[in-house]
């Protein structure tokens, strides 16, 4: 070979080196930006199905509290009514009047109980461990499930306002979501603070959910409650984890609020 | 042929130091500046004054270095300004040493030249690495580093073996060396100058 044909297939082979790299750094660039599209897209898919999620579960609550007021309430209201001006007639008749305080009674009870689910008082004046508590003593007076909160979250700061709401939420949506689905008997609740993070482990002893499962279900149709709870935990830059203990057999729900959120 | 090749590969620096006119600043319209004086000071002292152009080509391609390292090393391929005031020197004196102890500098010192081509190839590579780990803009096309880096890659990479051989193959077949540089050398010139002049015209800060 002589140094004409060397050169030649040199200068080709350089060139062709050039040509591979700079076709290899368009072909990147390209993959690199198509996957970027692809994760913006995913992301819209979720935020739009998140707010979805949210007018969802707001209009359920809407229905819910009517029905409440409709067939709860209104029906105690209208018995009493019943009862008052029947004894208007018999104004002796102290049982009638005993039936109707009863009744009145009863219907206090339940909108302290509505009024406490829509916005716990409690959380705004003696925050978010003793409305936690109160919670968990609501839920245990079914008597169907115990529901404990242990007695070192006392140590916990005064919480920002919205923290606090959004944890109690939180909370408040996994032991429905306990009580509904997991047919737990029980559910112990630990907070505490750690290097300014809020950790509240949930551990129960019914049929949970694993992390695949719920990040199953967070995408699926539906699960409007789950969808909320990643709403308000992504509003907190907070984190979830569901998974198994094997040493005790408990489900547990780990999450991790940082303190200082953007919310 | 020859003649119109070489006519537009001596033009051709014009065209980025037109594109990049807003950019006077920016070290690669300095370089197609000294590209363009630079040809044209070789073409008056070969053709009219009848004079050898061996210093002003190695002192070309030694500005050229220096030109091409900056530009590296504003873009962040070169690590630090230590290892560019280190590199910078070290390379011109080895060029400098080279040329004067074992060719001329009356001559063109192509072996060194051929070093220093292997040096753009490597840092274009690394240029490359850079616009791949960086990502700054959405449509690489749109990116003036890219556009520069492959201006001296495919020079670099073009020119090298032209150089390369050069000595072995000008004294014995003068013609055959004058037909590849005219055809090789002259096009990569061109490309590399065409490509400039893309990179200039990109360009929106200063280098």
């Amino acid at each position: 070979m002589n140094d004409v044909s060397i050169i030649i297939l040199g200068i080709a082979a350089m060139l062709l080196m050039a040509l591979g790299i700079i076709l290899f750094v368009l072909m990147y660039q390209r993959r690199v930006i198509q996957s970027q599209i692809e994760i913006e897209r995913v992301n819209k898919e979720k935020q739009a199905e998140l707010i979805h999620a949210s007018i969802q579960s707001e209009e359920e609550e809407r229905s819910r509290i009517a029905a409440e007021l409709h067939d709860d309430i209104g029906a105690h209201l209208t018995s009493v009514r019943m009862y008052v001006v029947s004894a208007m007639n018999k104004p002796d008749n102290q049982a009638t009047l005993q039936q109707a305080r009863a009744i009145l009674d009863e219907s206090i009870k339940k909108v302290r109980e509505l009024s406490h689910k829509m916005q716990p008082g409690m959380l705004l004046h003696l925050g978010l461990v003793a409305s936690l508590a109160s919670f968990a003593k609501m839920v245990s007076q079914s008597g169907d499930i115990h529901v404990k909160l242990h007695e070192d979250v006392t140590l916990l700061p005064k919480l920002n306002e919205t923290v606090a709401l959004y944890a109690y939420r939180v909370v408040q949506e996994l032991i429905t979501n306990i009580i509904r689905h997991g047919n737990a008997e029980r559910v112990d609740m630990y907070c505490q603070v750690n290097n300014n993070m809020l950790l509240i482990n949930l551990q129960h002893n019914g049929q949970g959910l694993q992390q695949a499962d719920f990040e199953r279900f967070i995408y699926k149709t539906g699960a409007s409650g789950l969808k909320n709870l990643v709403n308000r935990l992504s509003l907190l830059h907070a984190d979830i984890s569901f998974s198994l203990n094997n040493e005790n057999n408990l489900y547990e729900i780990r999450i991790n609020i940082p303190l200082k959120p953007t919310v | 042929m020859g003649i119109i090749l070489l006519t537009i590969s001596i033009l051709s620096p014009l065209l980025p130091v037109y594109t990049g006119m807003h950019h006077r600043k920016a070290i690669l319209w300095v370089y197609a500046l000294l590209a363009f004086m630079s040809d044209i000071t070789i073409l008056l002292l070969k053709e009219v004054l009848h004079l050898n152009p061996g210093k002003v080509a190695n002192m070309f391609f030694l500005a050229e270095m220096v030109c091409f390292y900056y530009y590296f090393y504003k873009r962040g391929i070169i690590p630090s300004r230590l290892v560019f005031w280190i590199v910078t020197p070290v390379a011109v004196l080895l060029y400098v040493v080279h040329t004067l102890y074992t060719v001329s500098w009356n001559q063109l010192n192509t072996g060194g030249y051929s070093m220093m081509l292997i040096s753009y190839i490597l840092l274009s590579m690394l240029g490359y690495m850079h616009i791949l780990r960086t990502q700054n803009t959405v449509h690489i096309g749109a990116s003036a580093f890219f556009w520069g880096n492959t201006a001296i890659m495919v020079y670099a990479c073009g020119a090298f073996f032209i150089f390369l051989f050069k000595d072995r193959l000008h004294p014995v077949n003068a013609e055959l060396f004058g037909k590849l540089w005219i055809y090789g050398f002259l096009t990569f010139n061109i490309t590399k100058n065409l490509l400039l002049a893309v990179a200039l015209s990109k360009k929106r800060t200063v280098e």
